[in-house]
């Protein structure tokens, strides 16, 4: 490709363009049509094509034309066709034409609405509470202080705990186990447009502290999507009201249609279809829009699940929004604040959250690995107590009892009572001794445990192979042992202990990390963040938002291809307040975001 | 380089002293200084143009619900713009599974061709032309078209798709590559 082929397609693009357009006539009626909705916009405001007003998007009608009645119906057609998004082939019309069999009544224990009329209620006025966010900007330059308690400012922090509710994507379930998702986005806020046809307002318009959204996208089926969002309250009574608000929206959207309720850990959750316009033009597929929400004492999440299929023939309860609100609830438990999770009991592992003091001696500096979201390993620097005897041990140590400071990376949760008591080390090989109460936890000898241990036997092994990699990375060592009370352990749910072998960066380092400015650090300026990238062409993009989610700046720096190069991304002399930093790279298949690395910070 | 009125339009200056403008104004002045424009933008975004016109709909919609809290008013155009764009997207994404099942023998003629003899062969091109861009990635699409139909800089199409610069740069270069290809692969 030269440059005369390029300009000679670009001219061939520039007029069939716009020969193209020139043959588009929009209608007279454009204005009209934006005043007549517009003057009823404070009952629904745009949303995404497939919104469920009146407008006229389809050329025909449903072919069963009880599914136009009402949401509820959607879920009641069982006779069996087949379902886009499940391995059905849809290249042909139906053998046999969804007829309704039976009718599912509204679970009785779900919340009556409160109100029925077509026109949604008002958002409930925000609380007059303007309590101070714990995540206020402290004035050391460190994460936490160093010779105190670690405070819980990590976890209270409604944004961050917003952010730490989300479901992860491969915990995301579908209708089979064919189906996956992967996170494509996830931002502070409610996103540009609020997703489904029920929510009329964004949640900080009920009086949120802090909303975090998710997106998800199947990489195998181009028409299913998920949206979570995650709202933090100043209490519970403020969530209870949003969800009543919900509600009402949800009456008013459907009146004919109660919620229905799914068991979850934290209570009952509330969920309905809210659409089932048909795929036009093709009139054998239709939408179906599945929303519902689950609250967990002050934290709301709500979820929008989206997917096209010829009719839903899902068991009651388990409906894709149904089976995600279990996960959400799961996921808002742990995201809860310390002090609302700290046991009565004595944990007999001094578990703690890792903090960091950039001002630290280095003798008090380990780094931690842990795992990200997209099965990789990033580093961590956490500060200890005090300088160690042993650095090998107490980074064993610190890994093995401490949570990351950065809520994107997973915990470590061990399943057992054991404590770590000792590591022998022989040149680049190890020992590490556990000791405890108690025989290990699950699968006998395994040592790891917790919500994330949720997948197919391979998705677990894949979790502990990652877990006990990012263990001897923190060690520094390239090969361990394990015994726990003194018995050699040779293997844990799958994962071959006898020995354990490091495995090269390629299969298991982050293709982008940022090593510098930690989770919730505080620095000064100029600011100076540090990457290290391993990336298509050595090209990391950064993009730099402030605490509203807004763009400031974004570029790139240049690393490595093939190889691991860290590189400085100077953002200047910055206004005092909370920022977050991404580094990503664009993918040279489809230009989307991949690799992507956020780190919020506070300038002094 | 064809440069229509339309196009002048999109780059648009348009005359908005949001300050003193209600909603209801700043939709009316909106839709006349670039409605029509933006339906075009959305019908080269998306392949259904009767979808076109109610993406542009849900814009000035969306916006008018916003007015009141737009940051910077004087953005509206490209307020607008991001939002047709966005919304094409997902109804890009949303028609892929009904276009498989459809088969359409031809998707790209989806209105009257022209019926002068002497246009055959230039539309002709045009639908090769169009059909090639289809088969570019999504956001290649959109960098192409913004720059090449709508006639913005890379600044305001990094803005309009929410990516980097250097991210235009790259898509453009590599979706005009793309493009050549397919049309290479169609003759």
């Amino acid at each position: 490709m030269n440059t005369s082929d390029n300009d000679q397609t670009a001219h061939l693009l520039s007029q069939a363009l716009h020969d193209e357009a020139a043959g588009s006539s929009p209608s007279a009626a454009g204005l009209a049509a934006i005043q007549a909705r517009t003057a009823t916009s404070d009952q629904r405001g745009a949303r995404s094509w497939f919104s469920s007003t009146n407008r006229s998007r389809t050329t025909g009608s449903w072919p069963v034309a009880v599914l136009g009645a009402g949401l509820a119906t959607a879920a009641v057609i069982t006779t069996v066709v087949v379902v886009g998004n499940q391995g059905s082939d849809n290249s042909a019309p139906p053998a046999v034409q969804p007829t309704t069999t039976e009718e599912r009544e509204p679970t009785p224990s779900a919340p009556a609405p409160t109100q029925t009329s077509a026109s949604a209620p008002a958002p409930a006025p925000a609380p007059a509470s303007t309590q101070t966010s714990a995540s206020e900007p402290s004035n050391s330059t460190s994460t936490e202080p160093s010779n105190e308690p670690p405070d819980t400012s990590a976890t209270t922090d409604p944004a961050t705990r917003a952010k730490a509710a989300r479901i992860d994507a491969p915990d995301f379930p579908w209708t089979n186990d064919l189906i996956t998702f992967e996170m494509v986005s996830s931002e502070p806020g409610s996103g540009s447009a609020l997703p489904g046809e029920i929510l009329q307002s964004p949640f900080t318009d009920l009086g949120a502290e802090a909303v975090h959204r998710t997106d998800y996208e199947s990489p195998e089926s181009a028409t299913l999507a998920a949206v979570q969002l995650t709202a933090v309250f100043a209490g519970e009574q403020q969530a209870a009201a949003a969800a009543d608000t919900v509600l009402q929206w949800q009456a008013a959207h459907d009146p004919d249609a109660a919620p229905y309720t799914v068991p979850t850990e934290v209570g009952p959750a509330s969920y309905w279809f809210s659409s089932n316009d048909r795929v036009a033009p093709d009139k054998y597929s239709g939408w179906f829009i599945e929303e519902g929400f689950v609250v967990d004492d002050d934290t709301l999440t709500y979820l929008v699940v989206e997917s096209t299929g010829q009719d839903y023939n899902v068991e009651f309860g388990d409906e894709a929004v149904a089976q995600a609100l279990e996960v959400a609830a799961r996921a808002l438990t742990a995201s809860r604040p310390l002090t609302q999770t700290t046991p009565d009991v004595a944990d007999p592992i001094d578990r703690h959250e890792g903090f960091y003091d950039a001002n630290a001696p280095a003798d008090r500096q380990v780094t931690m690995y842990y795992v990200g979201p997209n099965g990789r390993l990033y580093a961590e620097p956490h500060t200890l107590s005090q300088a160690p005897d042993d650095p090998t041990l107490a980074a064993v140590q610190e890994w093995w009892t401490s949570t990351a400071i950065d809520p994107d990376l997973a915990p470590v949760l061990v399943a057992s009572e054991g404590v770590v008591v000792g590591v022998t080390t022989e040149g680049s090989a190890a020992t590490i001794a556990v000791e405890g109460p108690g025989a290990p936890g699950l699968g006998g000898n395994a040592f790891f445990a917790g919500d994330h241990r949720i997948g197919s036997p391979q998705a677990l092994h894949e979790q502990d192979l990652l877990l006990y990699q990012a263990l001897l990375r923190t060690a520094g060592i390239q090969e361990a042992r394990f015994t726990y009370d003194g018995k050699l352990v040779d293997e844990s749910n799958g994962v071959r202990l006898d020995p354990l072998q490091a495995l090269p960066d390629d299969r298991v380092r982050a293709w982008i990390d940022i090593v510098d400015i930690v989770e919730g650090q505080t620095v000064a300026n100029p600011v100076t963040v540090t990457v290290s990238g391993n990336v298509f062409e050595g090209t990391v993009n950064w993009e730099l938002y402030d605490e509203g989610g807004s763009k400031l700046d974004d570029g790139f720096v240049t690393t490595a291809f093939t190889s691991w190069r860290e590189a400085d991304i100077e953002l200047g002399t910055l206004e005092p307040g909370r920022y977050r930093v991404r580094c990503l790279e664009y993918s040279a298949a489809d230009g989307g975001a991949t690799n992507v690395v956020d780190k919020t910070f506070t300038v002094q | 380089m064809n440069t229509s009125s339309a196009v002048n339009a999109m780059k648009g200056v348009a005359v908005l002293p949001a300050q003193v403008l209600d909603a209801d104004d700043a939709v009316t002045q909106l839709y006349a200084a670039h409605y029509a424009a933006l339906v075009r933008l959305a019908s080269l975004l998306v392949r259904h143009s009767g979808e076109a016109e109610e993406i542009v709909q849900d814009a000035f919609v969306s916006m008018h619900a916003k007015w009141g809290r737009l940051r910077e008013p004087d953005k509206a155009l490209a307020y607008l713009r991001r939002c047709v764009v966005n919304a094409a997207r997902s109804a890009h994404r949303h028609h892929s599974v009904s276009d498989k099942h459809l088969h359409r023998q031809d998707d790209t003629v989806r209105r009257q061709a022209p019926s002068a003899e002497h246009q055959a062969l230039q539309a002709e091109t045009r639908s090769e032309v169009m059909a090639a861009l289809q088969l570019v990635s999504q956001r290649q699409r959109e960098v192409l078209v913004l720059r090449y139909y709508s006639d913005l800089s890379e600044a305001a199409i990094a803005d309009a798709i929410g990516i980097s610069r250097g991210a235009v740069k790259s898509h453009a270069s590599r979706g005009l590559s793309a493009l050549r290809a397919n049309l290479e692969d169609q003759r």
